[in-house]
């Protein structure tokens, strides 16, 4: 039985959240449950209502969207989360890479990529836009030496083959050629990398102080 | 000695005679002079004076017959000093003559001449009395000038009267510490840093800095300026105990002794936190700015994009072509606002290159094809002839192509009317050239300089910031590449924009990592 996905949009910027909404009504198979210009109305609707997908804006008025998918993931671990951010800064791209959501893109995603974005993270395989992955890579490669050691320990060579070659301008077709897979499950690297670096808790603290010791 | 002995021994023949003058004796008797003595008299450029008990001048060499202006000795035998000084300067030679004679001890004084030309001079003087059979026959005077030491010495007091008046009221940390950390000698500021651990900021904020790690920081980085012996500047932060950072310009220079050894540091500090506090301040206030003007442009670019697919409704020409300008003018603007961001980016040395391998000629080929209305309107020609018909690179393609149609746009806006633009691109070990040329006017080299600065654009003529702002970033990211600029101007009117970029640098996670790892703070 096909069904109709429920998607629920939370974007505080009138106009990107009309375009939205028309842009995945013109899609057979989904539509627009609610949409809310703000985090809390948002989850107050989700505890009464089933939701497949909530395209979340990083940045909302009091309550952000990083916050708001953690507290959505503990009421309901079901619901996909799509999290897009304007931002190209990096402490703002890791920031927002901490939020637990199963899609992470940049907003100004191409138009026709937006039914393929819905789509992988409907189907479990998610998707971190490839900017914020070097982004990631970069944040990664200024660790204090101590730190970057312990972390780059942890991962799998697979792992780390994935970052050697992401970072050398190797396209996702030809990486997953490399590791004989479909594109579709290359996501699980990133995934696992961004686990082993959350897990890692004073990191994000670490970052700040480097910022300022950069000078 | 010999010879004043025998000096003495004529003198006092001359004394038992009761008179004193000129004795055709002396030009008969077998008293020689000794010629070194003689030589010595005539050629010093001090005055030596040989003198009797009774202070008779006996003897004298040259340059004291000068000072007073005589011609021969004659002039000053048997004179005493009381004839040819004044009153003051008698009593005080008096007075050591004296102390000469009744001691038997050597006395060194101060005396002041006028010379024929009237100008004061100074003499060091010491008088020594001559000593035969147990009694005192005479005594041997040398004086030395020492006008110019005195002078030098008082115009130095001055100066560093003077100096230590502007170090002690400037507004900025002054002091010289020796190797082992100890304060020789600093401004009052400075003193009460190293006493106290505190300072006053230039907007009257007391700090107070943890006084044992501090002298721990500045004796080790000062251990290292002292092994290289090389001038060190530097600004940066240091934390007070409130936890707070405070700005410091910090200029040290090494002070080197007579042996060729450096032993000890002149530091100045200044607190700049005002300064950067502003500086920051801009800089945020500008990324906030385009931050916050990068979503509506998105949203209208969306928007606009949406419309004119269909999918809401079909336009009229007229509505589909209003729709289609409107939807320029809002990538334009958004184009201007990446731009701005970017700048931001790179200034606060966040560079976060995405690559990918693509083909440079067909990229080249595009940003010509892209920028072909704006030479249209020029009456410009760009001809391009690649080398080659493909050439994979590994760069960033976004990145690339807003430099390379930023060197189009630029050449096409400069150019002289009617003229071509000849772009070039090949590759030479292992790095990509591209070269962009026009006809416009020479460029001096001060100016070319000026080009790359952030917020300047190079003629009046093309009043926007954008195209100022576009050649500064275009650096920045070919910077970022590791590739340089090209920037050459000739005096037969054109000019050559262009950049040479690696072609394909593998990155690794250990070698990418040693390229951008931090100093150790």
């Amino acid at each position: 039985m096909s069904k109709d996905y429920n998607i629920v949009i939370v974007e505080d910027d009138t106009l990107s959240r009309f375009t939205l909404k028309k842009m995945i009504h013109q899609k057979d198979n989904m539509y627009i449950s609610a949409d809310f210009d703000n985090a809390e109305d948002c989850i107050k609707y989700i505890t009464n209502n089933d939701v497949d997908l909530i395209i979340m804006d990083a940045l909302l008025p009091n309550m952000n969207g990083i916050e708001a998918s953690k507290t959505i993931k503990k009421i309901n671990p079901n619901i996909k989360i799509i999290i897009l951010t304007p931002e190209t800064s990096e402490i703002n791209i890791i920031n927002t890479l901490f939020a637990h959501a199963d899609g992470y893109f940049i907003r100004d995603f191409k138009q026709d990529n937006l039914q393929k974005i819905i789509f992988y993270t409907l189907s479990g395989h998610g998707g971190i836009d490839k900017r914020m992955q070097f982004s990631l890579f970069n944040y990664i490669n200024k660790l204090p030496n101590k730190v970057y050691s312990e972390f780059t320990g942890t991962l799998t060579s697979n792992e780390s083959t994935y970052i050697t070659l992401t970072i050398n301008g190797f396209s996702k077709s030809e990486i997953a050629t490399y590791f004989d897979m479909p594109v579709a499950n290359l996501y699980r690297f990133i995934y696992s990398i961004l686990e082993k670096l959350q897990s890692k808790i004073g990191l994000e603290n670490l970052y700040q102080e480097m910022k300022y010791d950069l000078c | 000695m010999t010879c004043v002995k025998t000096l003495a021994k004529h003198f006092l023949n001359h004394n038992k005679k009761g008179k004193y003058s000129a004795c055709k004796n002396c030009r008969k008797c077998d008293f020689q002079i000794d010629t070194l003595l003689e030589n010595i008299f005539n050629t010093t450029p001090d005055i030596i004076t040989f003198m009797d008990t009774k202070f008779r001048y006996a003897m004298c060499s040259k340059e004291f017959l000068n000072l007073f202006g005589f011609e021969s000795d004659n002039e000053i035998i048997g004179k005493t000093p009381f004839e040819l000084l004044h009153y003051e300067q008698y009593t005080t030679v008096k007075t050591y003559l004296n102390l000469v004679i009744d001691e038997r001890n050597p006395k060194t004084y101060i005396q002041k001449f006028y010379n024929p030309e009237g100008v004061e001079q100074i003499y060091e003087s010491v008088s020594s009395p001559i000593i035969n059979n147990d009694k005192v026959v005479g005594i041997l005077t040398l004086s030395r000038n020492i006008t110019e030491t005195i002078y030098l010495r008082k115009s130095l007091e001055v100066s560093n009267a003077k100096l230590f008046a502007l170090i002690n009221n400037s507004p900025m940390l002054a002091y010289v510490i020796d190797k082992n950390g100890n304060f020789i000698l600093g401004n009052a500021r400075a003193k009460e840093l190293f006493e106290k651990g505190t300072d006053i900021t230039s907007t009257g904020e007391k700090i107070k800095f943890d006084i044992k790690s501090m002298h721990e920081n500045i004796l080790k980085e000062n251990s290292e300026i002292l092994k290289s012996g090389k001038e060190f500047n530097t600004e940066r932060q240091i934390q007070a105990k409130n936890g707070e950072k405070y700005w410091y310009a910090i200029n040290k220079s090494p002070l080197r002794n007579r042996e060729g050894e450096y032993y000890a540091i002149t530091t100045f500090a200044r607190d700049i936190d005002t300064e950067k506090r502003i500086q920051e301040q801009r800089e945020t206030y500008i990324a906030t700015l385009s931050h916050d003007l990068k979503t509506p442009a998105i949203a209208q670019v969306r928007a606009l994009e949406l419309l004119l697919s269909g999918e809401l409704g079909e336009f009229n020409n007229d509505q589909k072509e209003m729709l289609k300008l409107t939807l320029d003018s809002c990538n334009y603007m958004y184009d201007m606002v990446y731009t701005l961001l970017s700048t931001c980016k790179f200034e606060s040395g966040e560079v976060t290159l995405n690559y990918s391998q693509f083909d440079i000629t067909k990229l080249v080929l595009e940003s010509i094809h892209e920028i072909s209305k704006l030479a249209q309107d020029n009456s410009t020609l760009i001809k391009f002839e690649p080398n080659m018909q493909t050439c994979m690179i590994n760069a960033d393609r976004i990145e690339i192509k807003r430099v390379v149609i930023n060197f189009l746009s630029n050449a096409i806006n400069y150019a002289f009317p009617s003229t071509d633009i000849n772009v070039s691109l090949s590759i030479k070990e292992n790095n990509i050239i591209l070269k962009v040329k026009n006809n416009s006017h020479y460029i001096e080299p001060e100016a070319m300089d000026r080009i790359f600065r952030k917020y300047v654009t190079h003629s009046e003529k093309f009043n926007k910031v954008g195209i100022g702002l576009g050649l500064y970033l275009s650096k920045k990211i070919i910077e970022a590449h590791n590739g340089t600029v090209i920037a050459q101007s000739s005096k037969d009117e054109t000019n050559i924009f262009g950049f040479i970029i690696p072609a394909a640098p593998i990155i690794d996670l250990t070698s990418g990592k040693s390229k951008q790892k931090l100093q150790s703070p």
